[in-house]
């Protein structure tokens, strides 16, 4: 649960990219098919017939093993999605989800930034619009990192032009 | 392996190796459910997407654990 301030405004979520999700998912979308390449072995090169008991044992097992991977899939896809940069109109809000229960939750004002830098290596990253983004900041803490973030060149415009009219209001 | 092995084993289980399966199956769906619901409905900065999640997630889940019901019963 984030706390705003009054009059503060949530004006982008910055997350990492979908590919990045889909691999750290990619164990578990591999996972669903292994019990069917099994039985397919089986049946193929051991020449063990498909029986009617068989078939239901099977399909009970498989549904187990296809809900436990439905649910690690959701776990991922929670780590995945509350890994979060609020940016409001007056800070931004650098939520880091490690695991389900290990969460960390720091924020910055707009003007206490002074450098955001960007890096995007390699070939996935240069064609799906993704990469690291790097925002200096005054304070204690003086670095803070998104990895495999989504179109930060945009993000990185976005907040340079937030610390601009922050600056010019003032 | 064999079918006789096969055979053996498909012997060896009964439905109340399966129902046990299925209630520890049960049980782990429902505090993972509930860590996971919790989390979305504390920590989620957007309720739609959230909400969309949710919903994806209680009828997948739900129709696994009646596919679950139907081999038992089935067995």
């Amino acid at each position: 649960m984030i706390y705003l301030e009054p009059n503060e405004k949530i004006l982008l979520e910055v997350r990492k990219h979908w590919f990045i999700f889909l691999i750290e998912a990619l164990g578990s979308i591999i996972a669903v098919f292994i019990p069917l390449v099994f039985l397919f072995v089986l049946n193929f090169f051991y020449n063990i017939p498909i029986t009617i008991p068989l078939f239901t044992l099977f399909g009970f097992l498989y549904s187990g093993w296809v809900l436990l991977i439905w649910i690690y899939f959701f776990v991922v896809w929670t780590d995945y999605y509350l890994d979060v940069w609020v940016i409001t109109n007056e800070r931004i809000i650098d939520i880091n989800q490690k695991g389900i229960f290990n969460r960390e939750i720091s924020s910055f004002h707009l003007n206490r930034i002074q450098d955001v830098t960007i890096e995007i290596s390699g070939l996935i990253a240069t064609f799906l619009h993704f990469g690291t983004l790097h925002v200096q900041t005054a304070g204690e803490k003086r670095e803070f990192i998104i990895k495999g973030a989504n179109k930060p060149e945009e993000v990185k415009n976005f907040i340079l032009k937030l610390c601009k009219d922050e600056y010019d209001s003032k | 392996m064999s079918p006789n092995t096969i055979n053996i084993f498909l012997e060896a289980i009964t439905t109340q190796h399966l129902w046990l399966i299925f209630f520890v199956a049960l049980l782990y769906t429902a505090i993972m459910s509930w860590i996971l619901i919790y989390h979305w409905r504390v920590f989620g900065t957007d309720n739609k997407t959230f909400k969309l999640i949710k919903g994806l997630y209680i009828t997948v889940t739900l129709f696994i654990i009646l596919s679950l019901i139907f081999f038992l019963l089935l067995f």
